[in-house]
């Protein structure tokens, strides 16, 4: 379920986005949208997060950090 | 990081998030100061509360009414909020929008809390 505020609410670039990952995908991709919608409140500190933990890391290598970031996603039962 | 503080309204709160990565200090500077439909205050009672629930250190702020065991769920269990849920705070009367802000505060709070500790641990190692 998405909040409807959420799905109608995003303008420009990031609905534009959103359609996109629909008509891929069949759904607006959970992290993706979380990064465009209300950039300024949560968005783009958590697309540059997401991008910091998973691609940075300087001991782990990237699968191992994907690989966890799965494992936990799936403790908390969310397909990503 | 050394021993979390408590952290109290406006007066403590920039000392207390500058000790945090960059990084981190951006997603609360946003939360807690871009334009949003719910007061401030509100938002860090939410993340102070979930952050509890996690075992993180935080003053105990009062809630707004009804939202308790939504943002129990948030904390502890994510995964068990349904719809009816949802359903249940709109017909409270909440807007979707304030729905959306405490729930990204809720899950600040949350997983804050879980680095907090985790950070805790490593410094308790080194001092060992």
């Amino acid at each position: 379920m998405r909040i409807k505020v959420i799905e109608q609410g995003m303008e420009g670039r990031s609905k534009l986005i959103a359609r996109v990952s629909r008509l891929m995908f069949g759904f607006t991709v959970g992290p993706l949208f979380l990064s465009i919608y209300r950039r300024d409140y949560f968005g783009t500190a958590f697309g540059r997060l997401s991008q910091s933990t998973l691609r940075e890391n300087t001991f782990w290598s990237r699968g191992e950090v994907e690989m966890f970031a799965s494992f936990v996603s799936n403790l908390n039962h969310c397909r990503f | 990081m050394g021993n979390v503080p408590v952290y109290s309204l406006e007066s403590e709160r920039d000392r207390y998030w500058a000790g945090y990565p960059k990084i981190v200090q951006e997603m609360v500077t946003g939360i807690f100061n871009a334009p949003a439909e719910t007061p401030v205050e509100v938002r860090q009672a939410v993340e102070a509360y979930t952050a509890r629930l996690a075992g993180g250190h935080r003053q105990d702020l009062p809630l707004p009414a009804g939202w308790e065991d939504y943002l129990q769920k948030m904390g502890l269990y994510a995964y068990k909020v349904v719809d009816e849920d949802i359903e249940e705070l709109k017909a409270q009367g909440n807007s979707e929008s304030a729905i959306y802000e405490l729930s990204i505060a809720a899950a600040l709070g949350a997983g804050l809390a879980r680095m907090e500790r985790v950070l805790m641990l490593l410094d308790e190692d080194e001092e060992a």
